[in-house]
């Protein structure tokens, strides 16, 4: 009954959550899932009212150095749970990592992409 | 002539211009969008998070006109999702008896009742008053609760969002207390009985709700002397979730505004025995507790344990 409710797009979530990285903020697990962001924040929103998921901000203080980034990780009954639901449903945990170029660099391609999908 | 050199003129200064006026203009436009959407996403504290979160995102995208994108990507797709996800575990689902009612029956019975407000730890009912007004729960709840000879507190019954509490007439059986913050549509009892009595589908629902309420009591009351106590407590866990659920995308979510020594008292059970069964399931991944909230990750592993594996339970949602 649990699984069916579960999207393939939360399971890629749950696989970028997987990864090595500490430092996890929403952009990044959208970028690793390969998913867009727009749909990961809510996936993101979900995990952690079921507690799979806890959340924090990069620092304590908001400074002057802008906005502070919030970075998810499992707890431990969490990653424990998507271990087994990954198992279940695609027969490994696996972890998800971006490919290619850092995601601070611009990227010219994109742009231009984007541009076209505009125009047309 | 004069065309095309207007035409040269538009090309080569207009359109770069306008092409860098709108790429400088983007990420800002970017920033107020995201500013726009999170106020939107919900509550105040819910707003404030995630307007900081998504500009912090934002930041980290390369390019301006990503960002724009990014930004309505955010707007079109997280904005709405969020909002109906809050929406659903704050206060936006429709149960229990309140739930049953139409929309025309709802706002009717909201005109004959006034809204009330009660804090957590306030005596809603006092046990032994008059029983003069039904109160039908639109936010919070509450503990029915009979205090013993030795002052020992009895906790009866829990009651959310949706429910209906107060006796259909004569004197208060048992003391209603708010365990948590409280909103309550509170109706005179006379005025409720001719409400019921013109409205027919109205009428049903109550009857609907009060069966339901009977039948968990009287389940309740079977299971205290065939079952054990970490049987009952599965069995709470799941009248709750059928109940009060809201689903998560990976499992249930329920609320239990209760400590674990009124749990205990509620399924007539010590306290120990409560620790230690949600500490069993937890160790063995059929929930994840948080303060005063349980997700259960598998209900046929509860079920199981409550005995009831072999009839179908009521649907979740």
């Amino acid at each position: 009954m649990m699984p069916s409710r579960v999207t393939h797009a939360t399971l890629d979530v749950l696989e970028a959550l997987m990864g090595p990285d500490e430092e996890l903020y929403g952009l990044k697990i959208a970028q690793n899932a390969g998913r867009k962001v727009g749909s990961v924040y809510p996936i993101l929103a979900r995990l952690e009212e079921a507690g799979w998921v806890e959340s924090s901000w990069e620092r304590e203080e908001r400074g002057e150095r802008g906005p502070r980034r919030r970075f998810y990780r499992f707890s431990p009954e969490g990653l424990d749970a998507a271990r087994t639901l990954l198992t279940e449903r695609r027969g490994a945990v696996r972890q998800r990592t971006a490919r290619g170029a850092p995601a601070h660099k611009p990227h010219p391609v994109t742009e231009f992409a984007l541009f076209r999908r505009a125009a047309r | 002539m004069i065309g095309e050199i207007l035409g040269f003129f538009l090309l080569a200064v207009f359109v770069p211009l306008l092409v860098s006026e709108a790429g400088d203009l983007a990420p800002s436009l970017a920033r107020w969008l995201i500013r726009w959407g999170a106020r939107r996403v919900g509550q105040a504290d819910q707003a404030r998070r995630y307007e900081e979160e998504w500009l912090a995102d934002l930041e980290r995208v390369p390019g301006k006109v990503t960002k724009l994108a990014h930004a309505c990507g955010v707007l079109a797709v997280s904005v709405p999702r969020l909002r109906a996800q809050f929406r659903r575990s704050s206060q936006g689902a429709l149960l229990g008896f309140w739930g049953l009612l139409s929309e025309a029956e709802r706002a009717a019975l909201q005109a004959l009742g006034r809204d009330t407000v009660f804090r957590a730890g306030d005596t809603v009912c006092a046990e032994g008053d008059e029983a003069t007004d039904v109160l039908v729960l639109t936010e919070g709840w509450v503990k029915i609760v009979s205090v013993t000879r030795k002052h020992r507190e009895a906790v009866l019954a829990l009651r959310g969002r949706g429910d209906i509490v107060g006796e259909p007439a004569g004197y208060r059986t048992a003391a209603v207390v708010a365990v948590s913050p409280v909103k309550a549509l509170v109706v005179a009892h006379e005025t409720f009985s001719l409400f019921l009595d013109s409205n027919p589908g109205a009428d049903r629902a109550y009857r609907h709700a009060m069966t339901q309420l009977w039948r968990e009591a009287a389940d309740m009351l079977r299971s205290r002397s065939v079952n054990n106590g970490a049987q009952r407590l599965a069995g709470l866990v799941l009248d709750l979730a059928a109940r009060h659920g809201t689903p998560a995308g990976v499992g249930t979510v329920i609320m239990i505004p209760l400590s674990q020594e009124e749990i205990a008292s509620l399924i007539g059970t010590s306290r120990a025995t409560v620790t230690r069964a949600l500490g069993d399931w937890r160790r063995g991944g059929l929930i994840i507790t948080a303060p005063h909230q349980i997700t259960i990750n598998s209900a046929p592993g509860l079920r199981s344990i409550a005995g009831r594996d072999t009839v179908s339970a009521p649907p979740v949602s």
